[in-house]
């Protein structure tokens, strides 16, 4: 529903006609290419004879993590109108996932040249061990005043993964909160839906995901949950296949949606 | 036997002590003369020898420093003298004779040096309590009065750590680990043993491991946040006392919790005790350690380190003054702060002073800012930085005075995985063979060989094979070899596998510089 939304909207920004729209997304999987510059290195990625811009080295609380030499990236993207950066067309929005197994033949690095800049702020070495998405102070849900007046509703808090991966690495925060709803609002179930997806590629047959990788998202949830102190037997997980992707923003479909439930509230709850 | 030993031993420390004196007052005096009153005078109440024994009883002082081969080194007891007779750090507490001390000796940064070791063997030909077949020796089945059956602690200052496996997890089941793992070549024969190899009752995997300082520790202990950061979705365990998370930044493997959980398996495992110490000795080793600080104190070359308008990082008061959990950048807070002072000539310095000084000061810029490709990295290029990165050595080294990873520092530095560990004949290597529908070791793939699997044999995944927890990097110079396994012998021979291991392409001044630096720590 909010993607055919998301895509609807988009079209309306671009006022552009169905079959251009899809046009302006590209999925494709080929090797990243690494460009040095003064400052910090860029990422591209060759696909059909061209060169596509995805993004720049920063540190773990960016948005963008760059890809991995010695690997093939998944690149999902939108073709956007702006200037080329280090000589790639841009993609922007840009989703990347690493694939896991090793290509030795990814091994392009290219020298830095002068007319070559990007738009880098120092910001000290990390990995920033400590980016915000961890270090929100008390984990307090967003939910969290109104629930001092009203009684906590069912709320719903979404996940995503890189492609065929089973940790929902850059979506702690969002873990955190759901978890803390859970407990300050006595949850009597979370229940967990996770996904196994499928990216419609520019090129080719539909990108698959491994088969168990639903499960195996519903199970680490499970866990996660547990060690951050929720009760097993209020945690249900189920795992299913997401619908069949259409190429527009296929990396959505890569979710786990995690439902809280609140329970009985303790009169204290209610006066407070 | 044993007692005609230990009359020895104390004999000739107390010769040595005698022979010290000199050196060490004129180094006090050195010291006071620019202004620091830190040192208490060795009055006869413990030895300036080079050796501590268990059970010695000496009162360790407030802040006392010690002669190493490149200056002294230098200690405080944040909470005051520290009275060591029946202290239960300082005490045998199990039945082979050893203390905490025994491994982490104060001469020693709160560590153990391989020239400790070697000399040990020499004054007490091979009978200390150190050289305990346990893990004292290459394996406890082989004759334990041949040298060469302790030769990986006499060469690389390493003990043998025996891991279960499979690993146990938070709640003591066993793992199911994600890989298989093959014993290549057994030089201690240990992993090969009926009785302590992968194929006897009790399954063990043997791997070498230096002591780790055992001082500075609420650095080290510092707790992160609910989630590890090299992993966002991987929550952090809970300290059982305190209901907090902990940090998971100590041991090569990170397998201990806490201090206590550590000092408990330390006097069951490396002192043989027949039971757990009892919580009031629990509670003296943890308080002793979380107030003892240890760092370079003056370097032959360089003078005295610490002292007023000096570098404010250097000296064991900045790390009893310094803040623990404190991400360091290279523009505002560097890690190792500033030696800007040392880029400039000071009044009374002596020439030698000068040109030592100033290229400390250059070597900590070719720490903080000299850029290279980290490359190939597990659970550092794989935790947003991308393959490779163009960073500095502070990259992983970011928390502030320690030099450690702040987050849990497992990170595959290649310094256990071939290829960049090469093949060291003296080491097991073990073959390792990820299970098909795994997540795979980013960079090394399905099959890994590794002279220690690292934090895999406490998380059983694939992905954790041959990464090992940084170490924090105070008193250098009185610790060598370096690294888990004592690979480096010397600080050259860590910068030269740096070199190697990145490609940096360090000029001979820059090696020189980085190792100056290092030293001063
Ligand atoms: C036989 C030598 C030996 C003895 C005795 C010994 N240790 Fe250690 N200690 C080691 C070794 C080896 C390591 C590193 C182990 C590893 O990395 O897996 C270590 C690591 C540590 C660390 C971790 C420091 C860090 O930053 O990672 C602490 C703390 C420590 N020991 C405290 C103690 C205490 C307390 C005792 C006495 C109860 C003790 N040790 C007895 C050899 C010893
Ligand atoms: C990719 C991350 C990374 C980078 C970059 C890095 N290190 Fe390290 N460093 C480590 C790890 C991991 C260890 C622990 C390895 C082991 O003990 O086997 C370590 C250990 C050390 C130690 C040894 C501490 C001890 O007590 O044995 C020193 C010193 C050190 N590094 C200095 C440097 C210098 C100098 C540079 C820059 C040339 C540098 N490091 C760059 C990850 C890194």
């Amino acid at each position: 529903m909010n993607r055919k939304m998301a895509a609807v909207s988009l079209l309306a920004l671009f006022s552009a006609g169905a079959a251009q729209a899809a046009e302006q997304h590209l999925n494709f999987v080929s090797c990243p290419i690494l460009r040095d510059t003064a400052t910090v290195p860029c990422w591209l990625s060759e696909y059909k004879g061209e060169l596509y811009y995805l993004g720049i080295q920063q540190d773990a609380s960016a948005e963008f993590y760059p890809p991995f030499l010695g690997h093939k990236v998944l690149a999902e993207g939108v073709v956007s109108s702006e200037p080329r950066i280090c000589g790639g067309i841009v993609l922007k929005p840009v989703k990347i996932s690493n694939l896991p197994d090793l290509d030795p033949s990814c091994n392009t690095m290219l020298p830095a040249e002068d007319r070559y800049t990007v738009p880098f702020a120092p910001r000290g070495p990390g990995p920033n061990p400590r980016p915000s998405l961890n270090r929100r102070p008390g984990g307090a849900p967003a939910a969290a005043p109104a629930a001092a007046k009203a009684p906590p509703t069912k709320t719903v808090f979404t996940v995503y993964y890189d492609f065929d991966t089973d940790w929902a690495n850059r979506w702690a925060r969002v873990l955190g909160e759901a978890a803390t709803f859970a407990k300050t609002s006595n949850a009597a179930e979370v229940q967990v839906v996770a996904y196994r997806a499928s990216v419609k590629m520019s090129d080719g047959p539909d990108f698959v995901e491994r088969k168990e990788m639903g499960e195996r998202r519903a199970k680490r949830l499970e866990q996660t949950f547990a060690e951050l102190g929720l009760p097993r037997d209020t945690i249900k997980v189920v795992w299913k296949d997401a619908k069949k992707a259409d190429g527009l923003e296929d990396y959505k479909l890569r979710r786990a949606e995690i439902t809280v439930v609140p329970g009985a509230q303790p009169a204290t709850t209610a006066s407070r | 036997m044993t007692i005609d030993r230990a009359s020895n031993s104390n004999a000739s420390r107390r010769r040595r002590t005698a022979a010290r004196a000199g050196v060490g007052l004129a180094c006090l005096s050195g010291v006071l003369a620019l202004g620091l009153a830190a040192a208490a005078p060795a009055q006869g109440t413990y030895g300036k020898s080079l050796w501590w024994e268990a059970g010695q009883g000496d009162v360790l002082p407030a802040a006392v420093d010690f002669d190493t081969p490149e200056g002294a080194v230098g200690i405080i007891n944040a909470s005051g003298p520290i009275e060591t007779k029946d202290h239960p750090f300082f005490t045998a507490l199990g039945t082979n004779g050893r203390a905490c001390v025994t491994c982490h000796q104060p001469a020693n940064g709160m560590s153990l040096s391989a020239q400790t070791v070697q000399r040990r063997w020499e004054e007490t030909n091979g009978r200390d309590p150190l050289f305990a077949a346990i893990d004292g020796s290459n394996c406890p089945s082989l004759p334990q009065e041949l040298k060469s059956s302790h030769s990986l602690l006499l060469e690389r200052g390493a003990f043998r750590v025996a891991a279960q496996w499979p690993p146990r997890d938070r709640n003591g089941q066993a793992i199911k680990p994600e890989f298989k793992i093959e014993v290549v070549r057994d030089p201690t024969g240990c992993n090969t043993s009926p009785v302590y190899g992968l194929g006897s009752p009790t399954p063990m995997v043997s791997v070498y491991r230096r002591p780790r300082m055992a001082a500075n520790l609420k650095y080290v202990t510092n707790s992160g946040g609910a989630f590890n950061a090299k992993n966002l979705a991987m929550t952090m365990p809970l300290d059982p006392d305190t209901g907090r998370p902990v940090g998971l930044n100590f041991m090569a493997d990170a397998r201990e919790l806490t201090l206590k959980t550590q000092a408990v398996n330390a006097v069951l495992g490396h002192e043989e005790g027949k039971a757990a110490p009892n919580p009031e000795q629990l509670k003296k080793i943890v308080d002793f350690e979380m107030q003892v600080y240890a760092a370079q104190k003056m370097t032959s070359a360089g003078g005295a380190l610490q002292y007023n308008g000096g570098p404010p990082a250097l000296g064991p008061a900045a790390m009893r003054d310094g803040q623990q959990g404190v991400l360091a950048d290279y523009l505002d807070n560097p890690v190792f702060k500033s030696f800007e002072v040392w880029k400039t000539a000071a009044p009374g310095e002596t020439a030698q002073q000068r040109v030592f000084r100033a290229s400390v000061a250059r070597g900590f810029d070719v720490f903080f800012v000299r850029p290279f490709w980290i490359r190939d990295t597990q659970h550092i290029n794989t935790v947003g930085l991308g393959n490779p990165a163009k960073r500095t050595c502070a990259t992983c080294h970011n928390a502030s005075l320690t030099g450690q990873d702040l987050s849990a520092g497992w990170v595959d530095l290649g310094t256990a995985n071939t290829p960049w560990a090469g093949d060291q004949p003296d080491l097991p290597m073990f073959k390792i063979t990820c299970d098909a529908d795994v997540a795979p070791h980013t960079f090394l793939g399905r099959v890994i060989y590794t002279h220690d699997p690292g934090r895999a044999l406490v998380s059983g995944r694939c992905i954790d094979v041959g990464s090992i927890v940084m170490a924090q990097f105070r008193a250098l110079s009185a610790r060598a070899p370096y690294f888990s396994n004592g690979s480096a012998k010397t600080l050259r021979e860590l910068v030269d596998f740096y070199d190697r291991r990145f490609n940096v392409g360090y000029s001979e001044q820059e090696r020189q510089d980085l190792v100056n630096f290092l030293s001063v720590l």
